[in-house]
């Protein structure tokens, strides 16, 4: 059987089970499928949703954009530099160890409420960037290492042209985990920080005044833009890792 | 002119790889060093070229020598492509699209200068291997049993190819291989290797020019047998 036939039918059966389990529960409790679709095609519709989803999106770009940047400085100097690894490790494990909700409570502490998604959103990414990299580092072929050593390539000529395309396919698992997580945390930070903008801040409001249906489109809607980017993440990943592989007849 | 290496001392903690031992290697010529597998050959490449610096002993001659390097494995960097990575090495070399040219047709990959190294066979990766040493201005050209596990065929290419190459540019080669016929076809002088620790070794000088070496001659079939017999009374 054709394989998009048998994930649109599991589809189509968890649907089912929702429906069937909305009709059994309270509306209240669970709202059933059409019952989401139309508080979607409301949100949608809403004047103000292209505001909501921008303010989302901005802060976990943004904060991933940093915290890639960051981490991928961090991580080269780490696993190039052991000195440097022993310094930085401390603070990176402290990040890394913090569980989200105390650091969101912390970050709101210190920033505006518009500002603690980014800030956190960045400062859960970090650790994540920065490990990889710094184990795509280390684990770069030492015999390319001492080709290019031999050939006398330059530090720079060397991270440019052997450890930046070895740690490729660590930046894109990083690129990956962080776009994931970066979503969640964002969404999480807002749900507590409740900036102007947000879907955090929507999906809050949905609880407090009790509107179920509302909660669930947003949700819908968290999952549809998470589920977008990894879809475009893939087909850049595609992309690059295809370029070497396939005959090329440019020079 | 000559290259000194005097009183070397190299261990890997109890593993004594060499143990007093001193060689003289002549330039501009093809030095091939024989013996068994793991003795200690590749070792010896490593000290030459700096690559291992965790060593005793003297090396004379050596100072300010520049070296390209004939690994066993072509080592070649994958996400590039074969005319790239000759490209990388070659950074701030006058003509360098005219050198690298050249040395992809002497070894016959210029129709696939585009190509990337997954797309090559071993012998291709091997040659390109070859031409990248070459194409490096180097005064000591280093080669680890680069034939090594090569179909027959394959390897007489590649021996013809870097024959062809070396006629043209005599630069000082130090080979490093375990098969006396390699090191027959390609040898000025062999060192012949005996077992760990390595203190010793005997030097046999192939006095025959390159264009009568081939494995029927009656020559080439006396010195091989008398490296034969030597590396036999080694292991007795």
């Amino acid at each position: 059987m054709n394989k998009n036939f048998l994930k649109f039918s599991a589809i189509v059966f968890w649907v089912v089970v929702w429906w069937v389990m909305a009709k059994m529960a309270n509306t209240f409790i669970l709202p059933s499928p059409n019952e989401t679709l139309k508080a979607l095609y409301y949100i949608v519709l809403n004047k103000g949703f292209l505001a909501i989803i921008t303010a989302s999106l901005a802060r976990i770009i943004i904060g991933f954009i940093i915290s890639s940047i960051i981490g991928l400085v961090l991580g080269v100097l780490a696993g190039l530099y052991e000195k440097f690894e022993i310094f930085i490790n401390p603070i990176i494990t402290v990040i890394k160890s913090i569980p989200v909700i105390s650091l969101i409570l912390i970050i709101l502490f210190w920033v505006k409420s518009d500002m603690t998604p980014l800030v956190v959103c960045f400062l859960m990414c970090l650790p994540v960037m920065y490990n990889n990299i710094y184990d795509g580092i280390k684990n770069v072929d030492s015999n390319l290492i001492n080709m290019a050593t031999l050939y006398k390539m330059n530090k720079l000529d060397t991270i440019k042209n052997i450890y930046f395309h070895s740690i490729k396919p660590y930046l894109f698992a990083a690129t990956k985990t962080c776009l994931n997580l970066g979503f969640r945390v964002t969404v999480a930070a807002e749900v507590l920080s409740n900036p102007k903008y947000g879907l955090g801040t929507q999906l809050f409001d949905s609880k407090i005044y009790l509107n179920m249906a509302d909660l669930f489109a947003y949700t819908v809607i968290i999952v549809t833009l998470s589920y977008i980017f990894e879809i475009t993440l893939k087909y850049i990943i595609k992309k690059n890792t295809l370029k070497g592989v396939i005959y090329d007849v440019k020079h | 002119m000559t290259l000194n290496i005097k009183q070397l001392n190299k261990n890997y903690g109890e593993n004594i790889i060499f143990k007093q031992f001193n060689v003289e290697l002549k330039e501009n010529t093809i030095n091939c060093i024989l013996g068994p597998s793991g003795c200690g050959k590749t070792t010896l490449l490593n000290i030459i070229a700096k690559l291992d610096k965790d060593f005793i002993g003297k090396l004379e001659g050596f100072k300010d020598k520049t070296f390209s390097y004939i690994f066993q494995e072509p080592r070649l960097l994958n996400w590039f492509s074969v005319y790239k990575n000759l490209q990388v090495i070659l950074k701030d070399h006058e003509n360098r699209e005219k050198i690298i040219d050249k040395y992809l047709k002497m070894v016959g990959l210029y129709e696939y200068r585009y190509y990337y190294p997954h797309q090559l066979s071993g012998g291709m990766k091997q040659r390109l291997s070859i031409a990248r040493a070459f194409a490096f201005k180097s005064d000591i050209l280093l080669m680890d049993e680069p034939f090594k596990g090569l179909d027959p065929k394959l390897k007489k290419n590649l021996i013809d190819s870097f024959i062809n190459l070396w006629k043209q540019d005599k630069r000082t080669i130090i080979f490093v291989t375990h098969d006396i016929d390699e090191a027959i076809l390609l040898g000025d002088d062999i060192f012949i290797f005996k077992e760990r620790p390595i203190s010793k070794m005997v030097n046999v000088n192939i006095d025959i020019d390159r264009k009568n070496r081939n494995l029927e001659n009656e020559i080439i079939r006396g010195k091989k047998s008398i490296i034969y017999s030597i590396l036999v009374k080694d292991e007795e």
